[in-house]
């Protein structure tokens, strides 16, 4: 093993964990969120030593995993349904409040744009901007998906007081 | 609840969701793929797209409507071509006419069930035995073949994505960018955004994301764009420039906007300004080399087969070059002859 494969490996085992979690949010799915993981890192991987600033690994392995869902979200063929979602037990095997888990069963059903632009502004605590430019849209954009993603929470959960 | 309760639970299903160990095996497929398809897109390519310069212009910063032109795209042998406005085939083999088609404004390309046309009233459809099949519903301003996909631009703007092999799939998505779809192919899509207040020019998507491509300060407009090979090719009032859809700037060459990328976008054949003669141009390099040479006639259009013969339109004729070098005409029509 060379010393940038090293240096890679060493970064996948203490980021594995964190960047995993990301990219559930992300996908609201187990086995997608491995998916995406395993193809951001594979990216990061090849070129690894061509990133200067290894401290902002986690930002670069972030991007690619956004912009993997971009890619797939602009192809028909690879939409993610949101009607229906996998049966996965009680608490889709987390152990969360009933009224969170209740909140994140319909985050997972809003359209993949809507929730990685929710993941990156509450979670990530990205700015408007820097949302817009990791999702390679327009900050309007950010604000139109913010603003129809908290509606249809809204909508599906009446009893919450969601403010924008 | 509030946004604070929306935070709190996104943190508690991050928290609680149980992590995978790696799948270090798995990973490592990964990586040879990853550098493999990087080699092939160096080396060679694998896009088809075949973009011919059109007469249509979009000015940047403003906000025209007209019609962009298509990139036709063609099978290994036969071509097909718009002979009087209407669809025909020329065979690959002995350049022999098909019989007369539908009434078109432009091929989109060729696919193993058909030619993807579009008609004058903005109909995106495919010919299949003759017959017009409509692929997507609504009218169409712009359309690019990508691979088993059609990307297009619907009335209203919208940029989208329809799979068509191999068959046509019943929904598609859109990106919600503002911009106008100018070409497609090899998993990227060129947008000229005009409508944002963040950025205008041109951008390429593709599946590492959103690139601003930058374009030399004294453009003022484009008059079309081809993409192959991972290589963007933008024709603009001050000649041609040569993009990585990554971004990177790669050569400028000053020039008439009249020229074509090959599929694997590994040449740019570009006609003189006198008409009679076309330049070969690694985009890369930025080198020009002398083209084939032919004896009488103007070119009037050039592209490019799939498999990479250079295709010329002199006068009525259409010549077909293997190798970008063995030139023969292949058929004679009476009437406007046209690639795209």
């Amino acid at each position: 093993m060379t010393e940038t494969e090293l240096d890679f490996s060493e970064f996948m085992a203490a980021r594995w964990a964190p960047l995993y979690r990301t990219a559930y949010l992300l996908t609201g799915d187990q086995h997608d969120a491995e998916e995406l993981l395993q193809s951001a890192l594979a990216r990061t991987c090849v070129k690894w030593s061509s990133i200067r600033a290894k401290g902002a690994a986690d930002a670069y392995v972030r991007r690619a995993m956004v912009h993997q869902l971009a890619g797939r979200w602009r192809r028909p063929f690879r939409e993610l349904a949101t009607s229906e979602l996998p049966d996965r037990g009680h608490g889709g095997g987390l152990d969360v409040r009933a009224d969170q888990l209740a909140l994140w069963e319909e985050i997972r059903r809003l359209p993949p744009r809507m929730r990685a632009t929710l993941v990156l502004r509450y979670v990530e605590d990205l700015t408007e901007e820097a949302t817009a430019r990791e999702l390679g849209v327009s900050v309007g954009s950010v604000k139109s998906q913010t603003h129809h993603a908290l509606k249809r929470l809204r909508a599906a959960l009446p009893d919450l007081e969601l403010q924008p | 609840m509030s946004l604070t309760q929306l935070r709190d639970t996104l943190a508690s299903v991050s928290d609680a969701v149980p992590v995978p160990v790696p799948d270090a095996a798995a990973f490592e497929r990964r990586v040879t793929g990853v550098r493999r398809r990087r080699a092939t897109a160096r080396v060679a390519g694998a896009v088809a797209a075949v973009a011919v310069a059109g007469g249509s212009l979009l000015t940047l910063g403003g906000a025209g409507q007209q019609r962009l032109p298509v990139a036709p795209k063609t099978t290994a042998s036969d071509v097909p071509v718009v002979v009087g406005g209407h669809l025909r085939t020329v065979s690959g083999d002995d350049g022999v006419l098909g019989p007369v088609g539908p009434a078109v404004a432009s091929i989109v390309g060729a696919t193993p069930q058909g030619v993807v046309v579009l008609t004058e009233d903005g109909t995106l459809g495919r010919v299949v035995d003759g017959d017009l099949d409509q692929v997507v519903p609504g009218r169409v301003r712009t359309a690019f073949l990508d691979g088993v996909a059609v990307v297009y631009e619907d009335d209203a703007g919208q940029i989208r994505w329809r799979q068509i092999e191999p068959t046509v799939a019943t929904s598609d998505s859109a990106q919600t960018e503002q911009g106008r779809l100018m070409a497609a192919g090899g998993d990227v899509a060129v947008v000229a955004v005009v409508a944002t207040d963040d950025h205008r020019g041109l951008v390429a998507h593709d599946a590492d994301g959103v690139h601003p491509l930058s374009l030399s300060t004294t453009v003022t407009v484009v008059t079309g764009v081809d993409v192959a090979g991972g290589i963007v090719a933008v024709r603009t009032d001050q000649g041609v420039q040569f993009i990585e859809s990554g971004g990177t700037n790669l050569t400028e060459l000053p020039g008439r906007a009249v020229g074509s990328l090959a599929p694997d976008g590994g040449l740019y054949a570009e006609v003189a300004r006198s008409g009679h003669d076309v330049t070969l141009i690694d985009p890369r390099a930025g080198v020009p080399s002398p083209g084939p040479e032919l004896s009488s006639g103007t070119i009037r259009q050039v592209g490019w087969t799939a498999d990479g013969d250079l295709l010329l339109v002199v006068d009525n004729t259409l010549w077909r070059c293997v190798g970008v070098s063995q030139c023969r005409p292949q058929v004679t029509v009476t009437g406007a002859l046209r690639l795209h």
